[in-house]
């Protein structure tokens, strides 16, 4: 079963829309991680999710998630990045490549 | 209780709703823009009516007066993006029970809501503060300054002497047009002129509003 998590401080918005998600995520798990624990990135990373969904309108969730950190330690990451204020998500997908010569590079950068 | 909701962003009415039921709230009816929501509030009769503060056209305080002029007994708690003591005053001063922002932690909201079933105000402890300092003011009897004019009013009364149009001044106080004219209206009554050249002259004569060069005198 595939992890799910939310990142969340609580907020209203983030709230709702990890209760709604409860009544709706079919063959998933959903993980709601409160980002004022001070474990709570370490967290994250040890549920493995596939994804993780923020709420870009709190800040102290935004603080509180390294990009860097996450993708480094969940290489095929989707992150979801919710705006309640533009009615829009903005969606991270994160793959992993080794690339040797620039020329490697070049084709990573064609295939995007 | 039953509630109505209303928020042009229909991604945080969902999760908003969703948060309400979870929490054992009875979500009667949910809408996107103040009129519809005083439309529905009024054919519905919820125990509280949720007005998103931002909405275009009508916006929640305008909802707000206009539900409360046809209905005064109706419980309305505005939700506001961004705190804004001039809109918490005109929330308050049109009657509503509370006033509160969307980056409330969610069991501190739903306290709040629940509150107002026991009759409490359903307000921060910081805008309890800020109406306590407005309420100290001297003048407040008058209104928060003089000729009865509310902050927001002098706000707007500023940008109107500076010769800014009423789509101007919307756009620069996050309000309609609607709303604009509809304060521009209660300016020019309560200062007793007719148009809004005079509004601006008498508010420079009383030095209500400075503007620069008065400002450099």
């Amino acid at each position: 079963m595939s992890q799910v998590v939310i990142l969340s401080s609580q907020s209203i918005f983030a709230e709702g829309v990890a209760a709604r998600l409860k009544q709706s995520l079919d063959g998933q798990s959903l993980v709601i991680i409160d980002t004022r624990e001070p474990d709570a990135l370490r967290r994250v990373i040890a549920a493995h999710p596939t994804a993780v969904i923020l709420d870009v309108s709190d800040s102290e969730t935004e603080q509180s998630c390294s990009l860097g950190t996450l993708l480094d330690a969940l290489p095929a990451l989707t992150l979801i990045r919710l705006d309640p204020a533009q009615d829009h998500v903005q969606v991270v997908i994160s793959e992993q490549r080794t690339v040797h010569q620039v020329q490697d590079l070049m084709q990573v950068i064609k295939a995007a | 209780m039953k509630i109505l909701v209303a928020d042009d962003h229909s991604l945080f009415r969902d999760g908003l709703v969703s948060l309400l039921e979870s929490a054992g709230f009875e979500v009667v009816g949910q809408v996107g823009d103040g009129r519809s929501a005083v439309e529905t509030a009024l054919v519905l009769r919820p125990d509280i009516v949720l007005l998103d503060a931002g909405m275009p056209d009508c916006n929640g305080l305008e909802a707000l007066r206009q539900l409360r002029a046809q209905w005064p007994e109706a419980g309305v708690v505005i939700l506001t993006g961004a705190e804004d003591d001039a809109e918490l005053f005109e929330a308050v001063e049109a009657g509503a029970r509370g006033y509160l922002s969307k980056s409330l932690k969610a069991d501190e909201f739903i306290d709040m809501l629940r509150g107002l079933g026991r009759g409490e105000a359903a307000l921060t402890r910081h805008s309890t503060a800020r109406l306590l300092a407005a309420f100290a003011r001297p003048n407040h009897r008058q209104g928060h300054f003089g000729n009865g004019l509310t902050e927001r009013e002098v706000e707007l009364l500023r940008l109107l002497a500076d010769g800014r149009s009423n789509k101007d001044i919307a756009l620069t106080l996050s309000l309609s047009e609607n709303t604009v004219k509809y304060h521009i209206k209660n300016i020019l009554q309560k200062l007793d002129v007719h148009n809004r050249t005079e509004a601006a002259a008498h508010a420079i004569r009383i030095g209500l509003v400075r503007t620069n060069s008065s400002h450099a005198n």
